[in-house]
C-alpha cells in the first residue's frame, strides 16, 4: 500500500483508538468496560496490521485475540458476582510497578529500533499471501518454522488434555460409562 | 497443490467478464457523471460508498421483513394454520406492522443495568451483518468487497456475534439474562469450532480463501458444486454445516439462549421497544446470511444449475431460501435440546466427526476422487 494522505490519516485514527481504548482499559473500574475497552485497542492493532498489507495477521488479531481472549474475559466476568457494586482500589505499588514495566517496554522499543521510520505504511513490503505463511510454516529448512510450529501444537495439544482433565467432573462412585454418556443417556 | 485440475469447466465459459474487475451499470454511470470513467475519484468513491451503504441498509431490512412473514406463514402451516392473512395480501404487511408496533413501544430500560453496555449490545449484532454481507458475491458483479481472506474474514466476523449478547445480558442486571448469555456463551464458542471446520474443508477442496474464487470454481452444472463433486464428505460437511450454523443462529432446537419455558427470554428479557427489534432484525438478517454463505461454499453461490442457464443474483437468493426453508422447517418440527445435550452433541459426535470427514476429504482430494 502507497503511503498517502489517506493512510496517514487512518494510522493517526488507529493510533488514536489504541491508545485511548488502552488507557480506558487499565483505567476504568468496571472489569466489564475494560474488557470491551481492550476490545477496542485491539481491533485498532488489526487496522494498523492491515495498513501494513498484513491481512492474515490483522483477521488473526480479530479471531484468536478478540473472538477468543477477550470473549473468554466477559465469559469469566459473567460468572463473577458483585461486579458494578464493589471495586478493588488498585495500590500505589501497583501503580509504581506498572508504570516502571511500560517505561522498561518503551526502552526496549527505542532500544532495538533507533532510527524508527515514522511512515504509516511500508510501501517496500509486498502482500503476505496465506500460501506463502503456509509453506514458510512446514518449511523444514534453516528459514522456515516447522519446529516451533510442531511444538506449539504439541503444547496447545498438552494444554487441551490438561483442561479436559480438570474439568472432568470425578464423582465418587461414579463408574467411567457413565461419565462418557453423559447428558445424553437421560 | 495444483487447484487448476479441479476446475475442468473453466474453458467454456471463457467469455465470461473477470468477477474480481467487473463493475455495474450503476456504479459506472457515477464514475461517468463524476468525469472519472476509469478508476474513479474522490467523489465518485463518496458517492458510491454511500450508494453501497443506502443498498446494504435497505437489503438487511427488506431480507428481515420478508424471513418474519416467511417464519409466520410457514409456522402457520406447518402447524395446520393460515398464519397472517388480514393485514395486506397473504398477510404480507404483517412485519411492517409488527415493526411499527416495536417503533412505537417504550423504550425501557431496568433501573439497576448498566447503561453503558446495556446501550451498546442492541449496536453490536446488526454492525456484524453488515460487515459480513458486503463480501458475499451475489453475482459476478455484485458484491461489495472481494478480500483474498473472505472466508477468514467471515469466520472472524462471525465469532464476534457473541459478544452482544454477552455484554447486553450482563447489563441488564437480571438472572434469566445472564442464564442466557452464558449459554449463548459457551453455545457459540463450541459450536464455532465445528463450523470452521467445514469452512476449512471447502478452502482444502478449493484451495482458495477468497470467496469469489471459490463461486468460480464451481462453475457448470450441479455436479460441480461442493456438495456433490466431493463424493460423500461434501454432503456430510454440508449437513454438519446446517447443524452447527443453525446453533450459531440460536435458533430452536438449539434456541437454549432464550429458552421461553426456561428464561422467559433469555438474554433479551429485558430489552423493549427499537433495542429488541435490533436483536429482533439482526437475527433474521444473521439467518440469510448463514444460508447465504452455505450457498455460496456448497451449493454453487451465483451459478446457475445447468450450463446453459444465464448466472446472475437470483439463483444465490433462490438456493438461500431453500436453506432458510430448512431451518424454519427444523423451528416448527424440533423440540428444543437441553444444555448438556447441545454440549455433548457438539463435542462428542459433531466435532470428531467433522475432524474425520477433513482427513477424509483430504485423502479424496490427494487422490484425485472427485467428480
Amino acid at each position: 500500500m502507497e503511503a498517502t494522505l489517506t493512510t496517514d490519516i487512518l494510522f493517526y485514527l488507529f493510533s488514536a483508538a489504541i491508545l485511548g481504548c488502552g488507557l480506558m482499559a487499565v483505567t476504568v473500574k468496571n472489569l466489564l468496560h475494560s474488557a470491551i475497552a481492550l476490545m477496542g485497542c485491539l481491533f485498532g492493532t488489526a487496522g494498523l496490521f492491515l495498513l501494513l498489507d498484513h491481512e492474515f495477521v490483522a483477521l488473526m488479531q480479530i479471531l484468536v485475540y478478540i473472538g477468543g481472549v477477550v470473549i473468554f474475559i466477559i465469559y469469566a466476568v459473567l460468572l463473577t458476582t458483585h461486579l458494578g457494586t464493589r471495586y478493588l482500589p488498585a495500590s500505589t505499588l501497583k501503580y509504581i510497578s506498572g508504570v516502571t514495566l511500560a517505561a522498561i517496554v518503551l526502552g526496549l522499543v527505542l532500544h532495538i529500533d533507533p532510527q524508527a521510520t515514522h511512515t504509516a505504511v511500508n510501501p517496500d513490503r509486498t502482500a503476505t499471501t496465506i500460501d506463502a505463511i503456509g509453506y514458510r510454516l512446514l518449511d523444514g529448512s534453516t528459514n522456515g518454522f516447522l519446529i516451533p510450529f510442531e511444538v506449539i501444537s504439541v503444547l496447545l495439544l498438552s494444554a487441551m488434555i490438561g483442561a479436559a482433565t480438570i474439568a472432568k467432573h470425578q464423582k465418587p462412585g461414579a463408574t467411567n460409562d457413565e461419565d462418557e454418556t453423559g447428558g445424553s443417556a437421560s | 497443490m495444483d487447484t487448476s485440475t479441479h476446475q475442468p469447466v473453466q474453458q467454456s465459459v471463457a467469455e465470461r467478464l473477470d468477477p474480481h474487475t467487473a463493475t455495474t451499470p450503476l456504479g459506472d454511470w457515477v464514475r461517468e457523471l463524476c468525469d472519472a470513467p476509469d478508476g474513479g475519484n474522490l467523489l465518485s468513491m463518496t458517492i458510491n460508498v454511500i450508494i453501497i451503504i443506502i443498498a446494504i441498509c435497505a437489503f438487511s431490512s427488506l431480507t428481515a421483513m420478508v424471513l418474519v412473514w416467511m417464519e409466520r406463514k410457514l409456522a402457520g402451516r406447518f402447524q395446520r394454520r393460515l398464519g397472517p392473512t388480514r393485514t395486506g395480501p397473504f398477510g404480507l404487511l404483517q412485519t411492517a406492522a409488527d415493526g411499527l408496533k416495536l417503533f412505537l413501544k417504550e423504550g425501557f430500560r431496568p433501573n439497576a443495568s448498566d447503561p453503558f453496555t446495556y446501550y451498546l449490545a442492541p449496536l453490536l449484532p446488526l454492525t456484524g451483518a453488515f460487515m459480513v454481507l458486503a463480501v458475499i458475491p451475489f453475482g459476478p458483479s455484485m458484491w461489495i468487497a472481494d478480500p483474498e481472506l473472505g472466508l477468514i474474514f467471515i469466520s472472524a466476523i462471525a465469532g464476534l456475534g457473541v459478544l452482544a449478547l454477552l455484554i447486553g445480558s450482563w447489563g441488564s442486571n437480571n438472572k434469566y439474562s445472564l442464564m442466557g448469555g452464558l449459554r449463548a456463551g459457551a453455545q457459540a464458542i463450541s459450536y464455532e469450532v465445528s463450523l470452521i471446520l467445514c469452512f476449512l474443508l471447502i478452502v482444502l477442496a478449493s484451495g482458495e480463501t477468497n470467496l469469489l474464487n471459490i463461486v468460480e470454481g464451481q462453475q457448470g452444472n450441479f455436479w460441480n458444486w461442493w456438495i456433490i463433486k466431493l463424493p460423500g464428505a461434501g454432503f456430510i460437511a454440508f449437513i454438519f454445516f446446517i447443524i452447527t450454523s443453525t446453533a450459531e443462529l440460536n435458533r430452536t432446537p438449539f434456541d437454549t439462549t432464550e429458552a421461553e419455558s426456561e428464561l422467559t427470554g433469555g438474554f433479551h428479557t429485558e430489552y423493549s421497544g427499537i433495542a429488541f427489534s435490533m436483536f429482533f432484525l439482526a437475527e433474521y438478517v444473521h439467518m440469510f446470511i448463514a444460508a447465504a454463505i452455505g450457498a455460496t461454499l456448497f451449493l454453487g453461490g451465483y451459478n446457475a444449475p445447468f450450463e446453459f442457464l444465464p448466472d446472475g443474483w437470483w439463483w444465490l437468493m433462490a438456493k438461500s431460501y431453500a436453506i432458510i426453508f430448512l431451518y424454519i422447517w427444523f423451528r416448527w418440527t424440533f423440540p428444543r435440546l437441553r444444555i448438556d445435550q447441545l454440549m455433548a452433541l457438539e463435542w462428542k459426535f459433531l466435532l470428531p466427526l467433522s475432524l474425520i470427514n477433513l482427513v477424509f476429504a483430504g485423502i479424496l482430494i490427494a487422490m484425485g476422487w472427485i467428480l
